[in-house]
C-alpha cells in the first residue's frame, strides 16, 4: 500500500538522523575504554600499557613528521610512561607477595595504633583522629571504620605501600602526597600490612553489622505510628537501602563532594579542598542524568581513564560498594524513574485504547466518503 | 439590532447574539479538504497539537521557574523535576515535544517541497510556514537557554557571539542581545520574556495567519490536481459524497487526523518516559560554569544542518575571513527557503515523481541535509571538516544554482 511505503520512508530517514546525531556521533566524541575491573593490579597495567602503546603512537607520527621538536617531546612522554609503568609494577609486585589472609587482628592494631593514628580515627575501636578539621591537610583525613568493607584488601595494601601511585594521583602529588609510603624490610613490611589489612577488615565487618541496626532501629522509629501492612515493609525496606546506600556514598566520596538535593554537604572546607586539588569538587545531585550509570561505574573504578590528569583518586571501592555508590547517586539525581517508567505505560496503554476508538469513529466518518 | 426571539437552549441563544452556527459552517462543516490526500497531512494538526503541548505544559512549568542565573538550575532540576508533584512529566514533555516538534516541522516542510504545496497561489502558505519556522527556532533556542545547565550557557555564548559578525553595528549588537558584556543574568531574564511572552504572541499570530492563509488556494493533494472546490463542495452537499473530491474539515478530516493523533502519541509518550536523551541532553544537567568549557559545543538536532553551514567554511578564501564566509552561507541558509517558490522557475505543479529532474533534486537535497545535519554534531576535525564543507557547497548550489536550471529546464521542456 502507497501510504504504507511512504511512511516506511519517514521512519527509514528519521531513524538515519536519529542514530547519526545520538549513538554514532556519541559514540566518536565519548572517549572508548576498556569496561571497569575491579582486580586493580590488572586494571592499573593494562592502563599503563595503553598510555605507552598510545605515546609509542605519537612518536612514530612524530618521527615521520620529521619534527624536531615534536619527537622530543613525545620522546619525554614516552619516557614517563615507561616509568610509570614501571611504578605500577613495583607496587602491584610488592602487593602480590604478600598473603592477606595470614594478618593478625590484634597485631593489625598495634600497627595502627603506631603508624597511622596520628592521622587516622577508627570510631568502631574508638580511637579518635587528632585532626579534626580539613585545615592541615586540605580535606579531613578519612575515618577507617569502615575501610575494610568498602575498599578492596588488595587496594588497601598498596594504598600502605605507596599511597599516591595506589590512588592514581602521583601526576599531580608525586612524591609529595599527604600521606607518606610505609617503608621497611620486606619481610617486615609484608607481616605487618597483612595484619593491618585483617584489622581495618575484622573492624570493617563489626562496624557494618552495628551501622546496619542503628539504620534499622532508626527507620523503625520513623515509621513507628504507622499501622502494619505490606505498604510499611515496603516503604521500611526502601529507607533501609537508601540509608545504607547514603551512608557507604559517605564514606566513599562525603569528604569532597557535596550533594545538596539531599542537604549532604561535605565536612571539609570548600577554600581548603580548593587548595588542595585545585579545583572544588563538583556537587553530585545530577551527575547520574549528566554522566549516565555507565560512566559513573567506570569512572569511579578508575578516573584517570576517563578524564586523564584529574586530582580525584581512584577510590578503590569493591563492586558492591560501588554499586551502592551509583545507587544512592541515582536515587538523588533521578528520583521520579520509578513512577516515570510506571506512570509512562499507563499513558501509553490509555492511548492505545483511545487510538482503537479513534479508529472506529473515522472508520464511521469515512464509510459515508469512500 | 437584530430581532431577538426567546431561545430554545443555550446553541440557539448564543447563535442569536454569536452566530455561532455560522462560524462553525465557515470554520469546520464548509471548510473543504481535498479527499485524496496521505497521512503526511496530518502534519498540519500533529503540529497543532504539539504547540498547545507545549503551551499548556510551558505554563505549569512557568509556576515554578526561577529566571535568576543563582537560581535557575535548582528550580528546574530540584523543584520541578523532584519536587512538584508530576513536575519531571511536564519538563520532560515540554522538552521532548520542543524536540520532536521541529523532526514534524521538518515533515510538514518537505511534504510541501515534495507536492509542489509552495507553488501558485500558495506561496503565502509557504512564506508563513518558513516565518514560523524561523521563529519557532528563536522560541527554542530561547527556552533552551532557561534551564541554565552548560549546554544553555555555551550555546548562548556561541550563538549571540554570531550577531557579532554582522558588518557596522556586529559588537554593538551583541552587547544589545545580551544585555552584558558576556551572557549572565540579565541575559537569561530577556530570554526567558523572549521564551515565554513576546515569542509566543508572535508565534500563536503567525499560525492564526498560517490557517488563513489556507482559505482561498485550499490544501494541496496527493496528485496536485486544480480541483473546483465550489464545484465539488456542491456535490458533496447535494448528497454526492462518494464522488465528490472533498471533504469538510469536521468531522472528515478531523476524525482521520484525531486518529493519527492517537496513534503519534502512543509514540510521544514512549520518547518522553524512555527515551529523552536525544531532548534533553546529558551536559545541560551540569550547571552552568563560564570558566569550563565542554569539550564539544554543539546545538540540538534541528539545528545541526545549519550550524554545520556555518562551519563548514573552515579557511579563508580569497582574503576573506573562513568567519564572516561562514556566517554568510549561515544566512544564506537561514532564509533561503522563504524564496522557494520563487526559485523554482517552472509553472508544473505535481508531485515530485512526475517531475524527473526536481525528483532528483529533492532526493539528492533531502540526503544532503541529513549529511550536513550528522556531521554538525561530529568534531570538525580531519576529514569531518571537508565533508562538511563540500555537503555545505552542495546545499547553496542546489538552492541558488540548481533549482533554478532544472525548473528552467522543465518549463521549456514542457512546451
Amino acid at each position: 500500500m502507497r501510504e504504507i511505503k511512504i511512511f516506511l520512508i519517514v521512519v527509514i530517514f528519521a531513524g538515519i538522523v536519529y542514530w547519526g546525531v545520538e549513538p554514532y556521533a556519541h559514540s566518536v566524541m565519548k572517549p572508548h575504554v576498556a569496561p571497569a575491573n575491579f582486580n586493580f593490579s590488572a586494571e592499573d597495567l593494562n592502563y599503563a600499557k595503553s598510555i605507552l602503546a598510545q605515546k609509542e603512537v605519537a612518536l612514530n607520527d612524530a618521527k615521520k613528521a620529521n619534527d624536531t621538536k615534536r619527537i622530543e617531546s613525545a620522546q619525554k612522554e614516552l619516557d614517563k610512561a615507561k616509568e610509570d609503568l614501571n611504578q605500577v609494577k613495583t607496587l602491584w609486585d610488592k602487593v602480590a607477595k604478600i598473603d592477606l589472609s595470614k594478618g593478625n587482628v590484634a597485631k593489625g592494631k598495634e600497627f595502627f595504633t603506631e603508624n597511622c593514628a596520628s592521622c587516622h580515627g577508627l570510631k568502631e575501636d574508638n580511637i579518635t583522629s587528632p585532626v579534626a578539621d580539613s585545615s592541615a591537610f586540605g580535606v579531613i583525613p578519612p575515618d577507617l571504620s569502615a575501610a575494610g568493607v568498602i575498599f578492596d584488601d588488595k587496594f588497601l595494601a598498596a594504598l600502605v605501600i605507596n599511597p599516591s601511585v595506589a590512588l592514581k594521583v602521583y601526576h599531580k602529588f608525586g612524591d609529595n602526597f599527604p600521606m607518606p609510603p610505609y617503608q621497611d624490610t620486606p619481610e617486615v613490611m609484608d607481616a605487618n600490612i597483612a595484619n593491618v589489612v585483617a584489622y581495618l577488615k575484622e573492624m570493617g565487618n563489626k562496624f557494618e553489622t552495628n551501622e546496619d541496626i542503628a539504620i534499622k532501629k532508626e527507620i523503625e522509629t520513623k515509621y513507628q505510628k504507622m499501622a502494619n501492612s505490606p505498604e510499611k515493609t515496603a516503604l521500611i525496606n526502601k529507607d533501609i537501602t537508601f540509608a545504607k546506600d547514603k551512608a557507604t556514598f559517605i564514606e566513599a566520596c562525603g569528604r569532597c563532594h557535596d550533594v545538596k538535593y539531599d542537604n549532604f554537604f561535605t565536612p571539609s572546607k570548600h577554600s581548603d579542598l580548593k587548595t588542595y586539588l585545585g579545583s572544588i569538587p563538583p556537587d553530585l545531585s545530577m551527575m547520574i542524568r549528566s554522566r549516565g550509570e555507565q560512566y559513573l561505574h567506570d569512572f569511579i573504578n578508575d578516573t584517570q581513564k576517563l578524564l586523564p590528569g584529574t586530582a580525584m583518586p581512584r577510590v578503590g571501592l569493591t563492586e558492591s560498594a560501588q554499586a551502592k555508590v551509583i545507587s544512592y547517586i541515582e536515587k538523588v539525581g533521578d528520583s521520579k524513574k520509578e513512577e516515570r517508567e510506571k506512570t509512562g505505560i499507563y499513558i501509553m496503554i490509555f492511548f492505545v485504547i483511545l487510538s482503537v476508538f479513534a479508529i472506529g469513529w473515522k472508520r464511521s466518518v469515512w464509510s459515508k466518503l469512500h | 439590532m437584530a430581532h431577538i426571539r426567546k431561545a430554545n437552549g443555550l446553541i440557539d441563544w448564543l447563535d442569536q447574539r454569536l452566530a455561532v452556527h455560522k462560524l462553525f459552517d465557515v470554520l469546520m462543516v464548509k471548510y473543504w479538504i481535498p479527499k485524496q490526500i496521505n497521512f503526511l497531512w496530518a502534519m498540519g494538526v500533529i503540529l497543532t497539537t504539539l504547540f498547545a503541548v507545549l503551551f499548556v505544559t510551558g505554563l505549569l512549568l512557568v509556576m515554578y521557574y526561577k529566571p535568576d542565573t543563582a537560581l535557575a538550575f535548582d528550580s528546574v532540576n530540584k523543584t520541578i523535576m523532584q519536587e512538584v508533584d508530576y513536575g519531571w512529566l511536564w519538563r520532560h514533555m515540554h522538552g521532548v515535544a520542543a524536540s520532536v516538534i521541529f523532526l514534524i516541522i521538518y515533515i510538514h516542510m518537505f511534504t510541501g517541497i515534495y507536492y509542489g504545496s509552495y507553488k501558485r497561489g500558495r506561496e503565502m502558505i509557504w512564506v508563513s510556514g518558513m516565518l514560523l519556522f524561523v521563529v519557532f527556532s528563536a522560541e527554542a533556542f530561547s527556552g533552551y537557554m532557561l534551564p541554565w545547565g552548560q549546554m544553555s550557557y555555551w550555546a548562548a555564548q556561541v550563538i549571540t557571539n554570531l550577531f557579532g559578525g554582522i558588518p557596522f553595528i556586529g559588537p554593538e549588537l551583541v552587547i544589545w542581545i545580551r544585555g552584558d558584556y558576556a551572557v549572565s543574568d540579565p541575559t537569561l531574564t530577556r530570554f526567558f520574556m523572549l521564551h515565554v511572552c513576546l515569542l509566543p504572541i508572535v508565534i500563536i499570530s503567525i499560525i492564526a495567519f498560517h490557517f488563513y492563509s489556507l482559505r482561498i488556494p485550499h490544501v494541496n493533494n496527493e496528485i496536485s490536481e486544480e480541483l473546483d472546490f465550489d464545484l465539488e463542495a456542491e456535490k458533496y452537499m447535494a448528497g454526492d459524497t462518494r464522488n465528490s473530491k472533498v471533504i469538510p474539515f469536521w468531522p472528515g478530516f478531523l476524525s482521520k487526523d484525531f486518529m493519527y493523533i492517537c496513534l503519534f502519541m502512543i509514540f510521544f509518550f514512549y520518547l518522553v518516559c524512555f527515551k529523552f536523551e536525544f531532548a534533553m541532553d546529558p551536559i545541560n544537567f551540569d550547571p552552568a560554569d563560564a570558566l569550563k568549557t565542554p569539550p564539544h559545543i554543539y546545538p540540538e538536532w534541528y539545528f545541526l544542518w545549519s550550524y554545520e553551514v556555518l562551519r563548514g567554511f573552515f579557511f579563508d578564501i580569497g582574503g576573506i575571513k573562513a568567519f564572516n564566509i561562514g556566517l554568510a552561507a549561515f544566512g544564506i541558509a537561514q532564509v533561503i527557503f522563504f524564496l522557494l517558490p520563487w526559485l523554482d522557475r517552472s509553472e508544473v505543479v505535481k508531485p515530485a515523481h512526475e517531475r524527473p529532474l526536481f525528483f532528483i533534486w529533492f532526493w539528492i537535497l533531502l540526503i544532503d541535509m541529513i549529511v550536513l545535519t550528522i556531521y554538525g554534531k561530529l568534531p570538525p576535525t580531519g576529514v569531518n571538516a571537508w565533508v562538511g564543507f563540500y555537503a555545505s557547497i552542495v546545499f547553496l548550489l542546489l538552492l541558488l544554482v540548481i533549482l533554478p536550471i532544472i525548473t528552467i529546464m522543465e518549463r521549456k521542456g514542457a512546451k
